[in-house]
């Protein structure tokens, strides 16, 4: 991030760059939400349209591997925020700790979910497989992909924020804001999972 | 003074029942919106040379709005803009449902044509034949992408979206021929996808559906004129191309055979796993979500192509949906089918052996 | 080539002169760079834009093939609808002009982040790259709308242009970041919220849809790819899919989207208004609200694309009553505006006189909206010339006047030079002329049932069509007029002193143009931006 943050020409630092990057990463996850909020009503009107097929697209997934991810992302999150905690009172050392712990939940979500997608390839369920099933079905596991695809790409791009967040406090002496803005993007990311974990694992047939 | 008004605006003739009432609406909209702009262009440009800027001028009053004025041109406006949108969407409303007893035809869009189907089993390509002063319903499918259904004389649009049955309606005032446009871009030859709505005089129309008479050109410029079968503007018409094919309660019995629909309907009156057709037509229906109609064409259409949205309750859920394998003029023929059969002479109707004796029990196996 | 002018005061060198390598220019992260850089790039978007419109008008002229073949031109008409929309119109006032003035006007240093600044420059950059790489692909013919299923199956090079234009929606979107924080956090101690100059609230109103709307195009075009490329079915009817809930998702963004490119320009038009007038505005909240109620209520009203699309009667309704609300905001505003000339000293510059254009234009272009939001008027106007004639009111009439009107008036404080008077205002004329001989004869065609999208039409419509064409060589003249006055008094124009409009806006209380670091003095608030009642110290 640049060290050009705005000064009036009064001599005033009124424009704190913390402040900056709060308000910017609050504007960038609105937008986010907006991304996902798309994906999410693209769900609830496949799922008006075909509540069977919805209802059985369930049994394609894998649900402890999502029940898992839940729990890891869950953790992670609890991490990251005790991280910023950590920092803000003074304890370098446990916060960056704590960031690497989030870092490792991470990226054993996205194994997880990594053998959950060669499970799928394996069951010949994969993205390319989507254009053979039958309707309803063939929206379901098209949602899936692209839901938690486009999830998994925001988990990557959280771990390498995290990772250059990581650096910036052992090395640069940056302070709790920086790490909270990255805080705040973890858990959006973490806060959609549990939105798709119920949708794509949990939300199986409804009794007549 | 209405027709000059509609020339100068280019407006096509009224050929509708609706269309006068939306050209009013027009006019008082477009009219009012040209006063507008007219007065703030000449506000502006008074106020251009009154307040010019004079030399040695370098200061002005500090002029703030009164907000009574402010409140009040809001108010205004929003009430102009609003009482626009109630009239428009009364008449839109119109539009929107045909009324009942139209007279009910199948429109066919596909790239880059219009074929229409008759529920006596005509069919016609780009041309749409239809009576003068009685109302049609046009149950519209795509086969392939959004089409567009137009009529400018009519005033009538309306999107054909496959998966959808789109359905609009128009009442034609007088005799005459009124271009159909494609209006949802769909190719490469969108903009030649055209036809005509042909309207004739009732009896006309009769002799046209029975496809008794193919006249000659000489013939048909006699007998245009002898049943003044003729636009406002003296054009004539030409319905010299039909041909009408077999007996459309046969050809909709064979239809219904082909395509595996008397496997699950009886034309009996025996329950059997779909609902019997017998009498069927023109009763009231109550659906598994709880909606209650009379079975007319475009409900037997749209169980065709989604029977499960349009279910009757207390039968499985299990018929095909039949969109893109049955074209209209077989769709139209079995429709007319199951019209006959709710007649009080309909034909004796053929048992089914396999049946059994005993009605189904519908629930959880 | 005389060099830019230099500031006049002691030592420090303006922008442009400060440093000249490529380099310095290339990797600024000097927000007056970056702007005239986006500059630069929307217009070239324009002139391609142009070019291409006029090739479709030159088609018009005979009902049938005249200079192309039908899949030419329907390639080319949406061609020039993504170049004009995504290349030219969203980025133009905003990332042009907007990112030139907003820090001035806050007396600020620069945005709120320089460098991700440049980085959207260099994304709307990929994002034409990838667009018109597409374009020499033979680029596609379903419209700047991709409607499914066509989109889907169309054997064309659908998910290139949608590609880029996935791209530059990204661009936007950082564009809308960057403002909106420099608006909340870089104004100094006294400007509040309603002492800033209006064209900011213009840019703030616009960033917002540009953050909010923007990702559900993102997600619009992802689908139309994976349906297309992939065959995923989403929109296909025989895979159980839906075609009109496409409509729903793109015109969820595309709606806001037409809000985004009409704000800036009445942000520009605010401010030339007073200036030219020397006068306080009638009601500085009833704008600044207004933008804002536009950019918010304009987020409801998406569904009045979908009138004939088998929507229920419902949903139209309320969506056509929205519709008519939003266009009150419009409404304020133009009155407001007229009410500041009121009892003002008024110079009929060229830019007052694209206000005038503006005014005219805007307010029938606007009524023209208004009459579609009487929802039977718009069954018989949808997918004909008039809504193709509605919008080009409002983007012409519109967004291009607002643009031309503000590059010339901001022409001294970018480069230090007046614009050439005669020369603008003669454009100008030829500007309205050519506009009215274009797109009057459209509404006419629209009314008289010519559906929009044909290549081939009836022959009764040639008349018409034949005005229409001719209409566009004198419009494309007076823009080439226009910009190339402008062009040439960017680099030969008398030079200008840094306050040459005696306007009180605060951009112009610095030299024209201004050193890198903007302001050599803490900006000084007083009197206020638009404080005509006082003498001006700092002229």
């Amino acid at each position: 991030m640049t060290e050009l943050f705005a000064e009036t020409q009064d001599g005033v630092a009124l424009a704190e760059r913390d402040s900056l990057r709060r308000l910017g990463m609050m504007v960038f996850l609105a937008s986010e939400a907006m991304l996902f909020a798309g994906m999410f009503t693209l769900y609830a009107a496949g799922r008006i349209r075909h509540p069977q097929a919805f209802a059985d697209g369930v049994d394609h997934n894998l649900r402890w591997v999502g029940t898992a991810n839940t729990y890891v992302l869950l953790t992670s999150s609890w991490c990251i925020a005790m991280a910023v905690v950590r920092l803000r009172s003074g304890s370098r050392r446990s916060a960056l700790l704590l960031v690497s712990a989030t870092m490792l939940l991470g990226l054993l979500f996205l194994g997880l979910k990594g053998y959950e997608y060669q499970w799928h390839l394996a069951e010949g369920d994969g993205p390319m497989a989507v254009a053979r099933h039958d309707p309803g079905i063939a929206l379901f596991m098209g949602l899936y992909w692209l839901m938690t695809g486009t999830h998994a790409l925001h988990v990557i791009a959280g771990l390498i924020f995290l990772g250059y967040v990581a650096w910036r406090v052992a090395y640069r002496q940056a302070n709790d804001r920086l790490l909270e803005v990255a805080a705040w993007y973890w858990h959006l990311v973490d806060l959609i999972w549990v939105f798709i974990w119920p949708l794509f694992y949990l939300l199986g047939r409804v009794s007549r | 003074m209405n027709d000059t008004l509609r020339g100068l605006l280019g407006l096509p003739e009224q050929a509708s029942s609706v269309a006068r009432d939306i050209d009013m609406l027009h006019l008082f909209v477009i009219l009012t919106t040209l006063l507008g702009a007219a007065c703030v262009g000449l506000v502006a440009l008074w106020f251009a040379v009154r307040f010019r800027r004079r030399p040695g001028d370098q200061l002005t009053p500090r002029v703030q709005a009164n907000p009574w004025w402010e409140a009040g041109l809001i108010g205004a406006l929003t009430c102009l803009f609003v009482g626009w949108w109630v009239i428009g969407y009364r008449q839109y409303l119109h539009l929107q449902v045909p009324p009942i007893g139209a007279y009910e035809i199948l429109v066919s869009a596909k790239q880059w044509m219009w074929s229409f189907a008759y529920p006596g089993g005509q069919r016609s390509l780009s041309m749409l034949v239809v009576p003068v002063g009685r109302p049609i319903k046009l149950v519209m499918m795509s086969r392939d992408v959004i089409h567009g259904f137009f009529v400018p004389a009519f005033r009538i649009k309306h999107d054909v979206v496959p998966g959808y049955v789109s359905v609009a309606w128009f009442q034609a005032e007088y005799a005459g021929t009124f271009q159909i446009l494609c209006t949802q871009y769909c190719g490469t030859s969108h903009s030649t996808m055209r036809g005509e709505v042909v309207a004739l005089a009732p009896a006309d129309f009769a002799l046209w559906l029975q496809g008794s008479r193919q006249p000659t050109r000489a013939a048909e410029a006699e007998e245009a004129a002898e049943r003044q079968a003729t636009t406002p503007g003296g054009d004539r018409l030409d319905i010299s191309h039909l041909a009408i094919d077999g007996d459309p309660i046969d050809r909709g019995r064979r239809a219904a055979a082909r395509h595996g629909c008397l496997s699950c309907h009886t034309e009996d009156g025996q329950r059997h796993i779909g609902p019997t057709w017998r009498g069927l037509y023109g009763s009231r229906v109550e659906l598994a979500d709880g909606r209650s109609l009379i079975a007319d064409a475009e409900y037997l259409t749209r169980c065709m192509m989604d029977p499960l949205g349009n279910a009757v309750a207390g039968y499985q859920t299990v018929m095909p949906s039949y969109r893109g394998t049955l074209d209209p003029d077989d769709a139209a023929s079995i429709v007319e089918f199951i019209k006959c059969l709710a007649m009080a002479d309909a034909p004796a109707a053929v048992a089914n052996p396999s049946l059994p004796t005993q009605p189904y029990r519908v629930g959880p196996p | 080539m005389t060099p830019p002018a230099q500031d006049s005061t002691a030592g420090a060198k303006s922008y442009l002169v400060a440093e000249t390598t490529w380099s310095s220019w290339l990797m600024t992260s000097d927000h007056k760079r970056i702007g005239i850089m986006f500059l630069a790039a929307t217009f070239l978007a324009m002139l391609l834009g142009g070019v291409v419109a006029l090739i479709l008008r030159i088609e018009h002229l005979t009902p049938h093939h005249t200079v192309v073949d039908a899949m030419t031109y329907n390639r080319l008409f949406t061609l020039h609808g993504v170049i004009m929309v995504w290349l030219f119109m969203i980025p133009a006032i905003p990332a042009g002009l907007g990112n030139f003035l907003l820090p001035l006007m806050l007396g600020a240093r620069d945005v709120a982040f320089p460098r991700l600044n440049l980085l959207s420059f260099y994304v709307y950059l990929l994002g034409a790259g990838i667009t018109l790489s597409a374009m020499l692909m033979g680029g596609t013919d379903t419209g700047w709308t991709f409607y499914t299923p066509y989109s889907a199956t169309s054997p064309t090079a659908v998910a290139p242009v949608v590609a880029g234009v996935f791209v530059l929606g990204i661009s936007s979107i950082m564009s809308g970041i960057n403002f909106i924080v420099t608006t909340h956090a870089l104004r100094p101690r006294g400007m509040g919220w309603f002492d800033m100059p209006l064209f900011v609230w213009g840019i703030y109103a616009t960033s917002i849809i540009q953050v909010l709307a923007t990702p559900v195009l993102g997600l619009s075009l992802a689908l139309v790819v994976l349906d297309h490329s992939f065959s995923w079915g989403i929109f296909d009817p025989a895979r159980g899919g839906d075609p009109v809930l496409f409509e729903h998702l793109f015109w969820f963004y595309s709606h806001p989207a037409v809000y985004i490119m009409i704000l800036p320009a009445m942000g520009v038009i605010s401010e030339v208004v007073c200036t030219f007038s020397r006068k306080n505005p009638l009601s500085y909240k009833a704008i600044a609200y207004s933008s804002l109620g536009i950019a918010l209520v304009g987020f409801l009203t998406w569904g009045h694309h979908l009138f004939v699309a088998g929507q229920s009667a419902y949903a139209s309704g309320a969506f056509g009553i929205i519709s008519e609300l939003v266009a009150v905001f419009s409404a304020i505003k133009v009155v407001t505006w007229l009410g500041t000339m009121y009892r003002g000293s008024i110079a009929f510059t060229t830019p007052m006189a694209y206000v005038f254009i503006f005014l005219f234009l805007f307010v029938f272009g606007g009524m023209t909206g208004v009459a579609q939001a009487a929802m039977s008027l718009d069954v018989h106007w949808h997918d004909t010339y008039f809504i193709v004639a509605h919008f080009h009111f409002i983007m012409v009439g519109g967004t291009l006047t607002g643009l031309i009107a503000g590059l010339h008036y901001w022409l001294p404080k970018i480069t230090g030079r007046l614009p050439n008077e005669r020369v603008g205002l003669i454009a100008a004329a030829l500007v309205l002329m050519g506009f009215v001989i274009t797109f009057v004869p459209q509404f006419l065609l629209g009314n008289a049932g010519m559906p929009r999208r044909y290549y081939d039409y009836p022959v009764r419509f040639q008349a018409l069509n034949v005005i229409s064409t001719v209409g566009s060589w004198l419009l494309s003249s007076g823009i080439l007029l226009a910009f190339g006055s402008l062009l040439h008094a960017a680099f030969r124009g008398p030079r200008a002193g840094s306050n040459p409009w005696g306007s009180r806006s605060f951009e112009w209380r610095t030299a024209s143009p201004p050193i890198t670091a903007n302001f050599e003095r803490p900006l000084d608030l007083v009197p206020g931006a638009y404080d005509y009642s006082v003498v001006n110290p700092h002229d």
